[in-house]
C-alpha cells in the first residue's frame, strides 16, 4: 500500500519524467489504482488548504498581538513587500518568500470563491494579512474620494493611505490617487490589487484611468490583457470569467495579451479605439468603441465628483470635444486640460464665490502666474436655432462638484477666445462669435429668467441656471491643481 | 425588483453548489497539474466559468458532475496552450478520473472535517513538517537541507505521514458510524 502511496506522493509532490509518467499513465488504467489517485489527491488538497489557512489565521493573529502590544509605527519593510507582490518565482529560493506566496494563492482562492459566487461572502481572516502588511507598507496612493463606497475590509476614510495588496470595493465609487499622479476611480464590485507604484492588476470590475506625463509607463494587468499607459485616459472592464475590455479615451496605451504562453506582439491602441480579449487565447480583437459602462467612474477620475440636475458630463472619446458634441437638453460638461502651469497670469471674469447674473461685467481678475491649473467647459448648445424672445427658450440648471476648488470663471466670448489655444480641449473646435454667458438685454422680458451662476463658499461647487436662445452659452471652469511655486518648479513630481 | 430577486436567488443557489463542489474541483485539478500555481489559478477559472455559464446546468443532474466537466476542457485547454509539459492523462483517464473523483462525493465533507481533527492531534515536529510542504511550498531537498536530513527521507516520512492521516481520518469516521 505504502509503496503505491509513495508513487502517487511522488507525482502530486513533483511530477514525474517522462519515462515514470508514461508508466504511470498505464498503472493508472486500472480502476482501484485511479481510485487510490482520487483519494490521495483529495488528502493532499484538503491537507494544502487546511495548513494554508492555519497559517494565515495565525499570522493574522500574532499581527494583532503586535498591534495591541507595540502602539509605535513599525518601521516599512519594503523588501518584504517586494517579495509579497513580485510575480511568482520559479523557484524556492526563500522559505518566506514561498510561504508568501502560497498563502498569497490561498487568499486569491478564498477571494475567488467569494467573488466568483458574485455575493461576494466576507472572509475577514483571509483578507487581514493583506491588510496588515499594506499597512506597513510605504505609502502608494491614497483613498481621494469614496461615494457610497462599500469595502469588504470594512470602512475605509476619505484620505486613508493605500499600500500594495489587495483593494476590493464591493459597491460605491472610489478614487485612488496614485503618488506619481495617475487616478484610478474604481467602480464596485471591483478586485483591485496594488502591486508596485506603477504597476496594477484588475482581478475583475470596471475602473477608468488618466495618466499625466508623470505617471508614463503606470501598467494595469487583468487575466487577459497588459496595458501599458502611453499618457493618456482609458477605461478597463474584467469580467467574471477574466474576458476583459479596453477602451481608449484618450493617447494611446500599449496591450499585449498577458500570462507567459502568450507571445503575441504588442498592440498600439489610439483614442477612439477598444478591444476585447479572453484569458489563454492570447488573441485581441478590435471590438466596438462602446463606453456606457464608465459613465459613472470617468467624471470622478476627470475631477468632477458630481454632476446633478440637468448638468451632464460627457462621455470620454474623441467625439466627444467642444464643436463636435451638441446636447441642447443638457448642460454638457467637458474636460478640456489638465496640469498645465501658466507662463503668464491670465485675466478671468469671475475668481470669488457668491451669486453672479453677469459674470464677465466683473473686470480684472487674474489667476497668477506659475499655477497649475486644470479647465473645464460647461455649455449649453442648442441643436437648431429658437427664437430669442420665444416663450418656449429652454432652460436648464445643474450643478457640479469638483474634487479641486475652482480659481476662475470665463463667461464673456473675447476671453473664451483667448484662453481656448491654452486650455481648450487639443481636439475640440471653438467657434468666435457669442458664445459667453448672455447678458441681460433691454428687449428680453425685464428682470425675469435672468443666467445665475453660484460659486459655493468651499469653491467646489458650482450651480448654474441658465437660459440659452440662438448663441451659444459657454462658461469655462478653472480649478486649481498646485499652487505656483517661487523656486519656478511648478509642478510635484 | 423581481428581477434582481431572482437574480439573487440565482446566485445564492450558484453560491452553494459551488461550496459544496469546490473541494472535489480542487482534487480533481490538483491531481492532474504539477504545479500548484497552476493548479489554483485553473480552480478559479473554472468557478468563473461555471458562474458565467450557470444558465446552462441542467439542475435535474448533478452539479459537481458538470462542474468537473467544465474542469477537464479546462485542463486541456491549459495543457494545449502549454506546450512544454506534457498531459500525463489521455482524455479518456480524465474523464474516468472526473468518475471516480465525483463518486466520492458522498462522505467528502465528513472526511474533510476528520482531517482537521486529525491535525490537531499530530505531533508539532511533524505538522512543522507539513507546513514546510504545503505552506512554504518547499520541495523535500529543501526541506531536507532546512530539517538536516535527505530529500529520500523527507519523501518516506510525508508519505508515512499522510498515510497516517488517512488511516486517522477511516478511523474517526467509522467511529462515527458507530455511535
Amino acid at each position: 500500500m505504502t509503496q503505491h502511496q509513495g508513487k502517487i506522493d511522488q507525482y502530486l509532490d513533483s511530477g514525474l519524467g517522462p519515462e515514470d509518467a508514461a508508466q504511470f499513465e498505464q498503472w493508472l488504467q486500472e480502476d482501484q489504482n485511479l481510485q487510490l489517485l482520487a483519494a490521495r489527491a483529495e488528502l493532499h488538497t484538503d491537507l494544502r488548504r487546511s495548513l494554508q489557512r492555519r497559517s494565515v489565521q495565525k499570522e493574522a493573529m500574532s499581527h494583532f498581538r503586535d498591534l495591541t502590544s507595540h502602539s509605535d509605527e513599525t518601521e516599512p519593510d519594503t523588501q518584504r513587500q517586494e517579495q509579497t507582490f513580485s510575480r511568482r518565482p520559479n523557484t524556492v529560493a526563500s522559505t518566506t518568500n514561498t510561504s508568501w506566496h502560497s498563502k498569497k494563492w490561498f487568499i486569491l482562492a478564498m477571494a475567488t470563491a467569494a467573488i466568483l459566487l458574485f455575493a461576494f461572502l466576507s472572509i475577514p481572516e483571509s483578507e487581514s494579512p493583506n491588510r496588515q502588511t499594506a499597512a506597513r507598507s510605504q505609502r502608494i496612493a491614497r483613498i481621494a474620494y469614496q461615494q457610497n463606497a462599500g469595502w469588504q475590509s470594512g470602512p475605509r476614510v476619505t484620505g486613508d493611505a493605500v499600500g500594495g495588496g489587495m483593494v476590493q470595493l464591493q459597491v460605491g465609487i472610489a478614487r485612488l490617487d496614485f503618488s506619481n499622479g495617475a487616478t484610478v476611480t474604481l467602480q464596485g464590485p471591483a478586485k483591485f490589487e496594488i502591486l508596485s507604484a506603477n504597476r496594477t492588476r484588475l482581478h475583475q470590475g470596471v475602473l477608468t484611468v488618466h495618466v499625466p506625463g508623470t505617471a508614463i509607463g503606470f501598467e494595469i494587468e487583468t487575466p487577459a490583457i497588459d496595458v501599458i499607459d502611453l499618457g493618456t485616459a482609458f477605461g478597463l472592464a474584467v469580467g467574471v470569467d477574466g474576458e476583459t475590455d479596453v477602451c481608449v479615451f484618450e493617447g494611446e496605451v500599449e496591450v499585449s495579451a498577458s500570462g507567459e504562453t502568450s507571445n503575441s506582439k504588442s498592440r498600439l491602441l489610439h483614442a477612439g479605439s477598444a478591444v476585447r480579449s479572453k484569458p489563454q487565447e492570447g488573441k485581441i480583437e478590435s471590438v466596438l468603441y462602446e463606453t456606457n459602462r464608465f459613465k459613472d467612474g470617468w467624471p470622478v477620475t476627470s475631477g468632477v465628483l458630481q454632476a446633478t440636475g440637468l448638468m451632464k458630463f460627457v462621455s470620454p472619446g474623441p467625439e466627444f470635444v467642444p464643436g463636435r458634441y451638441e446636447d441642447n437638453e443638457h448642460i454638457v460638461v467637458f474636460a478640456e486640460r489638465q496640469g498645465i502651469t501658466l507662463d503668464s497670469e491670465i485675466p478671468v471674469d469671475l475668481t470669488s464665490p457668491g451669486l453672479y447674473q453677469r459674470i464677465h461685467r466683473h473686470n480684472e481678475q487674474k489667476i497668477a502666474a506659475g499655477t497649475t491649473v486644470r479647465s473645464y467647459l460647461l455649455q449649453l448648445d442648442p441643436l437648431g436655432t429658437r427664437e430669442r424672445n420665444s416663450e418656449n427658450k429652454p432652460r436648464v440648471t445643474g450643478q457640479i462638484t469638483f474634487d479641486k476648488p475652482v480659481i476662475g470663471l470665463i463667461a464673456s466670448t473675447s476671453r473664451l477666445t483667448n484662453t481656448d489655444t491654452l486650455l481648450g480641449h487639443p481636439d475640440g473646435q471653438y467657434k468666435t462669435t457669442r458664445r459667453g454667458i448672455e447678458p441681460t438685454r433691454k428687449e428680453d422680458n425685464l428682470g425675469i429668467k435672468r443666467d445665475a451662476v453660484v460659486l459655493s463658499d468651499d469653491r467646489r461647487t458650482l450651480s448654474l441656471d441658465l437660459s440659452a436662445g440662438s448663441a451659444v452659452d459657454q462658461i469655462r471652469v478653472i480649478v486649481k491643481e498646485t499652487e505656483p511655486k517661487s523656486n519656478g518648479q511648478q509642478r510635484t513630481k | 425588483m423581481n428581477r434582481d430577486q431572482s437574480e439573487n436567488d440565482r446566485r445564492e443557489v450558484f453560491t452553494q453548489h459551488w461550496m459544496a463542489a469546490e473541494p472535489s474541483v480542487s482534487a480533481y485539478v490538483f491531481a492532474v497539474i504539477s504545479s500548484f500555481h497552476d493548479a489554483e489559478d485553473l480552480v478559479q477559472q473554472i468557478a468563473q466559468e461555471a458562474a458565467r455559464r450557470f444558465d446552462q446546468y441542467d439542475p435535474e443532474r448533478p452539479f459537481l458532475g458538470w462542474a468537473l466537466w467544465i474542469a477537464k476542457s479546462r485542463v486541456i485547454d491549459f495543457y494545449r496552450h502549454r506546450s512544454r509539459d506534457r498531459l500525463v492523462f489521455s482524455d479518456d483517464l480524465l474523464s474516468r478520473l472526473g468518475e471516480v473523483i465525483a463518486s466520492r462525493e458522498t462522505g467528502r465533507n465528513e472526511r474533510r472535517e476528520a482531517l482537521e481533527h486529525c491535525l490537531d492531534s499530530l505531533p508539532e515536529r511533524s505538522r512543522k513538517l507539513l507546513d514546510l510542504r504545503y505552506v512554504e511550498n518547499a520541495p523535500s531537498d529543501s526541506i531536507a537541507k532546512s530539517v538536516g536530513s535527505t530529500s529520500a527521507s523527507i519523501r518516506v516520512t510525508l508519505t508515512r505521514l499522510r498515510d497516517r492521516l488517512a488511516a486517522c481520518v477511516q478511523q474517526r469516521l467509522a467511529m462515527e458510524e458507530a455511535r
